[in-house]
């Protein structure tokens, strides 16, 4: 399976560019990959999205105003990762045993898949855009969920236990989240849904 | 198959992971499935689709909350009343804001946690912000849409081609040799960006001129004789390529400005009382009914009916704040409310003992839906606002 939260890696020009001159582009690209990423890690580890994101904001808040001080970080997925876990955990150091095994920690499932972008691209932008002004009806615990389950890829039991909450209930909040959106957007959705892929339906 | 069974599929991690394309065992079981029974194809893919841009959706609001409560941190505040100068800080947090949207990412209502101050009507259909979008109009009346969707070339006309690149700009070529021929007069050309809407223009000579929403510029697609004359209406930012042969001058209402080549913004529009040119590089000689001026960099010239008035301390940060994607105010609410209307093609009303004059400071992306700026604003607890249709009125 693609790993997303290791292709962080790959963001290594975008950590120097920041680094150098403090880029604003950069910085945000940088934050919303590590946004996901580091929000799953601490998922998979117990932590809430909340404390997770506290967190996050903490050290990219850190990043931001000590740059200079930061330029003989040259591995910069290590060192965020690293720094994110300790934040998180409030552990000044850490064994030689746990950073072994911080540096390899899991990816997460991909997402957007090429597939994904495709559907999105296929999809037209006014399904799209209908959607969007209707998940903004959806509380803030249901996006929150929405987030973990289909976003992250989190298991209906990772997210019971993380949120300290019944399977059962984070079924139904799915559930209810996704039966929401759908009477919300009701017939105008399902018309323009079957109008914008009946052409893509012929080549299954 | 029903509504409920559907639905069921909801519980079942092998249906999600078909829908992400996360296990491929899972993938091709559904597609097997759905072979087998071709009658619910239509349903299935509808439900795949929803979830995939619940996904999306999910994911980018809550990303966009999180990196405003970064900002605001980094920031202090988002915005402040009454302020006189904001600190540099605050201009990186609202620049980085628009960076939000720079993926082509919609940006969904900003919910608050808890409702509080909650003027603005929900509405379904939010009021999303401009974008690059404009009108060409050719020498013989044709009049051309230009959306970021267009690409190449787009006209011919005497002996120049009109093309447009992806990164949005037209760019004027021309053709063969160019000596000779019928040698035709200059053809003039107008690219108006509409209310909500932005363009940047290439000129022939290499200039590039970035205008803003409700604003037009004409030209011609070829400049030749001992200037370069354009004609400006409403707000552009230049930066024009230097050539002392040929001076380049621009005409907005009743003045002239002239330039060798520099860096400079001009705002004129019909309704603003003021029109203010501020020159960034290089140097412009401002002319208005018969008074000139010569400005040096950090200066704006201010012309209005009666007056021609030199100042140095405006910001000129403040000035081209929406040519680098955000609205920066450090001035009244009702010429700030002029922006917004521009920009989010609304109309302002102010409802009854509302002061229009009360001054704000502060900085906000361009790339925000209406509700989520007005929002910001609404944080200041000086101002509120109702948005019913494309009216937005604002009450204090």
């Amino acid at each position: 399976m693609p790993s997303f939260g290791k292709s962080g890696l790959a963001l290594k020009a975008h950590w120097d560019t920041f680094l150098l001159e403090g880029d604003q582009d950069v910085f945000y690209t940088l934050y919303s990959h590590y946004h996901d990423y580091l929000i799953y890690l601490g998922n998979l580890r117990g932590a809430t999205l909340d404390k997770s994101k506290d967190c996050i904001n903490d050290l990219f808040l850190y990043v931001f105003e000590n740059r200079s001080r930061l330029l003989h970080v040259r591995n910069h997925h290590n060192y965020l990762v690293t720094a994110f876990i300790r934040n998180l955990f409030r552990k000044p150091h850490f064994s030689a045993e746990e950073s072994l095994e911080i540096l390899d920690l899991p990816g997460m499932p991909v997402y957007p898949s090429v597939e994904a972008e495709y559907i999105q691209q296929t999809t037209q932008k006014e399904v799209t855009e209908v959607l969007q002004a209707y998940i903004g009806e959806l509380s803030e615990s249901q996006t929150k969920l929405v987030y973990q389950k289909f976003y992250l890829g989190l298991s209906y039991e990772q997210i019971a236990d993380v949120n300290n909450i019944s399977v059962k209930t984070a079924y139904n909040t799915i559930f209810n989240s996704v039966s929401k959106l759908r009477k919300l957007i009701g017939q105008e959705y399902v018309g323009l849904v079957s109008a914008a892929f009946s052409l893509f339906v012929f080549f299954f | 198959m029903l509504e409920k069974d559907l639905m069921q599929l909801l519980h079942q991690e092998s249906f999600l992971n078909y829908c992400f394309g996360r296990n491929d065992h899972d993938v091709r079981y559904w597609n097997q499935w759905l072979e087998d029974h071709p009658e619910n194809t239509l349903q299935i893919e509808e439900l795949r689709r929803m979830v995939m841009m619940m996904a999306k959706a999910s994911q980018e609001t809550l990303r966009d909350q999180h990196f405003q409560e970064l900002q605001q941190k980094m920031a202090g505040a988002a915005i402040l009343p009454v302020k006189k100068r904001s600190s540099w800080k605050i201009s990186w947090a609202a620049a980085a804001a628009v960076l939000i949207m720079a993926a082509g990412v919609a940006l969904f209502s900003l919910r608050s946690q808890k409702p509080v101050q909650n003027n603005i009507i929900a509405q379904k259909k939010a009021i999303r912000p401009g974008g690059n979008k404009a009108i060409l109009t050719l020498a013989n009346g044709k009049k051309i849409i230009l959306t970021d969707s267009v690409n190449g070339q787009i006209a011919v006309q005497a002996g120049i081609r009109i093309n447009k690149t992806a990164q949005g700009q037209i760019v004027y070529e021309i053709l063969g040799s160019g000596v000779g021929d019928n040698a035709p007069g200059p053809v003039f050309n107008t690219v108006e960006a509409p209310n909500g809407g932005q363009w940047e223009v290439v000129l022939p000579d290499g200039s590039k001129v970035w205008l803003n929403a409700r604003s037009s510029l004409t030209y011609p697609t070829c400049f030749t004789g001992n200037e370069r004359r354009v004609e400006l209406k409403g707000e552009a930012y230049f930066e024009i390529t230097h050539n002392e042969k040929m001076p380049f001058r621009v005409t907005s209402k009743t003045q002239t400005v002239e330039v060798l080549g520099t860096h400079f913004n001009i705002m004129a529009y019909d309704n603003e009382q003021v029109m203010k040119t501020t020159l960034l590089q290089g140097s412009v000689r401002i002319s208005d009914h018969g008074r000139t001026r010569i400005l040096v960099p950090g200066e704006q010239a201010q012309v209005s009916d009666d007056a021609l008035k030199v100042t140095d301390d405006e910001d000129i940060e403040d000035v081209v704040s929406w040519k680098n994607g955000y609205f920066k105010f450090n001035e009244s609410l009702e010429s700030i409310m002029r922006k917004v209307a521009r920009w989010y093609d609304v109309d302002v009303v102010y409802a009854d003992n509302t002061e229009p004059s009360v001054r704000f400071g502060g900085k906000i992306s361009r790339y925000k839906n209406l509700t989520s700026a007005l929002k910001i604003m609404e944080l200041t607890g000086n101002v509120h606002f109702k948005v019913e249709g494309r009216r937005v009125t604002v009450m204090q």
